[in-house]
């Protein structure tokens, strides 16, 4: 009985340090969850609605309203980036705005990295209303005219002027609108946006607001939502599997590597370049390319295969970029691509820049052979901290089924 | 004396843990990163025990924060939405509502505190004229059409759309029994407002458990920014 007593008096700082341990060890060990994270109905009814926005090639846009600020960055920001990725992959307009001021700073944040990344200019793809006071006003305004309500965009530059918002006038011409809140800002925009108006609506939220918007959900109100850091890595994958495929990179030695784009079916851990060939029925020494005329890439060997196509390339160019090792590009126009030009050049780009990270950190060991799955650090934030969250929880559980028992049995000796 | 000794002893762990980080690992050499790496670990001080960093932290936050929203509320709102059309571009209209705003400060003079009644009266008048039917139609009645059981909802073969419902229908029913017609004294609705009761605690419990995900996630981002992008543990 004196351990039960003794547990319910632990003292709440080494209950902190498991937790911390919990959180700490999984994100240094990059832990891999023994599944994929599965979609659940809610957030997958987004990513159906986006997949459809545009029915019949009628141009619509999609609204994201970035309505939180830093202190919920950690939840919110990893659903905002999957879906902005989503909206790049697929070409659609995309306006950003904010409800609360500090919104405008973190949209414009994402929107910048996330367009680089993915080879998208400002003005022509996508624009970032900003800011205005008033948040109701504002949803409403936008349902008559939104070049009323945001004469300019964020940078004074008139809406009239930009590429992007060609055709779209209001709600009419926008397929989506998409509330990223740490608040209650969603109501808003169910009352004064999908009531009057009928412009669909989503929303994706931090994990207490779940319970409050669950009737919302039922009523049909919000077509899909986004609960939590877990629902930002749902949608990361459920956009992976449709357009990004599985990048892996073997690093052999201090100046080759293998770099392999491969079809999610594939199973990375794996990676071998021999059974990699008799996947794709190639002739192993058609791979093989001596690059570059003073010998120091050796062995490096590019097999690829986009999504949605069979086809793949067998005479990649790959190509010095400078005079240290760990920048070199794949040269997206060099590629046999049948579909989305544009979303292999973005692929690309990821795996440019994930060698110059990796060989980075190698530098020091070159010797290290380890294969490292770049799925977890390109795109993948959400899905990256799953594991901390998954082994957090259960220690948490642990402890409350442990302080329960020993309530109790600390009550019943009273 | 005494009571700076925990201090003492915290910083000085911290300096050598910072010490062997720059030596051994790939450290983020931006100075503000760096900032907010050190007043994260501040804030998470008070884990510990209340104490002089973490009230630095707490006191810089705050001020950082009002002063950040001043600054763009001033430059966003005050001074491109009406000062600036007001003397650069000459729109003499906007003196109207800005001099309507500028009655909220009339509170501070008692004589003609009175005038405050007036910005807010129009602000009360025209949320509650947009507001009342929107939010009666987004609230009440779209949800008490979405609780409704209708027949469609049993298909052969998959029955439970309508089961849902059902549940869903006993759970809005008993719990407003609950909160609207228990009294203290056992009545022939005490039973009814103890399966509301049910239902309550499983909207508690579910409500509860996503509270303690919500947080343990804003931990997982601040320790992702702390390995990652201070220093340089975990990949980018």
């Amino acid at each position: 009985m004196k351990f039960w007593e003794k547990l319910g008096k632990i003292d709440r700082r080494i209950i902190y340090m498991v937790l911390a341990v919990a959180v700490i060890v999984p994100l240094i060990l990059t832990v891999k969850l023994p599944s994929k994270v599965r979609a659940m109905p809610r957030t997958k009814s987004i990513f159906d609605h986006i997949e459809n926005v545009d029915p019949n090639g009628e141009r619509k846009a999609i609204l994201l309203s970035v309505d939180f600020d830093p202190q919920t960055e950690p939840e919110l920001k990893p659903q905002l980036e999957a879906v902005i990725r989503h909206a790049f992959a697929r070409n659609i307009p995309l306006m950003v705005m904010a409800l609360p001021i500090q919104g405008t700073d973190i949209g414009l944040e994402v929107l910048t990295r996330l367009a680089e990344e993915h080879n998208k200019e400002y003005g022509i793809d996508y624009v970032l209303l900003g800011w205005k006071p008033s948040p109701v006003a504002v949803i409403l305004g936008m349902g008559n005219f939104i070049d009323q309500v945001f004469p300019t965009d964020y940078f004074g530059t008139p809406l009239s002027e930009l590429p992007v918002m060609k055709g779209i006038r209001n709600y009419d011409n926008v397929g989506l609108v998409m509330d990223f809140t740490g608040s209650s800002f969603y109501m808003a925009w169910v009352v004064y946006a999908h009531t009057p108006y009928d412009v669909p609506v989503a929303t994706g939220v931090t994990s207490v607001s779940v319970a409050d918007i669950y009737p919302y959900l039922g009523s049909k109100q919000f077509i899909g939502m986004l609960a939590g850091m877990k629902a930002g890595a749902e949608y990361e994958r459920l956009a992976k599997d449709r357009y990004y495929p599985n990048v892996v990179v073997k690093y052999l030695g201090k100046d080759s590597y293998n770099v392999t784009i491969e079809k999610q079916s594939y199973d990375a851990d794996s990676n071998d370049i021999a059974s990699l060939a008799r996947r794709f029925d190639l002739n192993l020494d058609e791979l093989y390319n001596t690059l570059d005329s003073q010998g120091k890439f050796e062995k490096t060997l590019v097999l690829l295969e986009f999504p949605d196509t069979t086809t793949y390339s067998r005479d990649l160019i790959v190509r010095l970029k400078g005079k240290r090792a760990y920048t070199i590009t794949l040269d997206g126009q060099k590629l046999t691509v049948n579909k989305d030009k544009m979303l292999a050049i973005a692929n690309l780009y990821d795996v440019s820049k994930l060698k110059v990270n990796k060989l980075l950190k190698r530098e020091d060991n070159p010797q290290d052979p380890k294969t490292t799955d770049v799925e977890r650090s390109i795109f993948l934030r959400g899905t990256q901290a799953m594991p901390a969250l998954s082994a957090s929880l259960l220690v948490i559980i642990l402890f409350v089924i442990l302080g329960n028992i020993s309530y109790f049995a600390t009550r019943r000796k009273k | 004396m005494k009571k700076w000794i925990p201090t003492i002893i915290f910083l000085a762990v911290a300096v050598v843990l910072i010490v062997l980080a720059i030596v051994f690992l790939p450290v983020s050499k931006s100075l503000w990163v760096w900032i907010a790496a050190l007043l994260t670990l501040a804030i998470f001080s008070i884990l510990y025990r209340d104490n002089p960093i973490y009230r630095v932290a707490e006191h810089l936050f705050v001020g950082l924060a009002l002063g950040y929203g001043l600054a763009l509320t001033w430059w966003l709102a005050l001074w491109q939405i009406a000062l600036q059309p007001l003397f650069e571009e000459g729109r003499l209209i906007l003196i109207i509502p800005i001099a309507i705003g500028l009655l909220y400060f009339t509170r501070l003079i008692p004589k003609v505190s009175w005038l405050i009644r007036i910005p807010i009266s129009i602000a009360l008048g025209f949320f509650s004229g947009i507001g009342i039917p929107l939010i009666f139609q987004a609230t009440i009645f779209e949800h008490i059409k979405a609780s409704l059981v209708l027949p469609e909802m049993f298909q052969p073969g998959n029955p439970w759309p309508g089961i849902w419902a059902i549940i869903l229908l006993i759970g809005i029913l008993t719990t407003l029994v609950y909160f609207f017609f228990s009294r203290k004294e056992k009545s022939v609705l005490s039973p009814v407002s103890k399966v509301g009761i049910v239902f309550i605690m499983l909207g508690f419990g579910a409500t509860f458990g996503l509270t303690v995900m919500s947080r343990v996630s804003l931990l997982i981002g601040r320790v992702q920014f702390l390995l990652r992008d201070w220093l340089g543990i975990i990949v980018q």
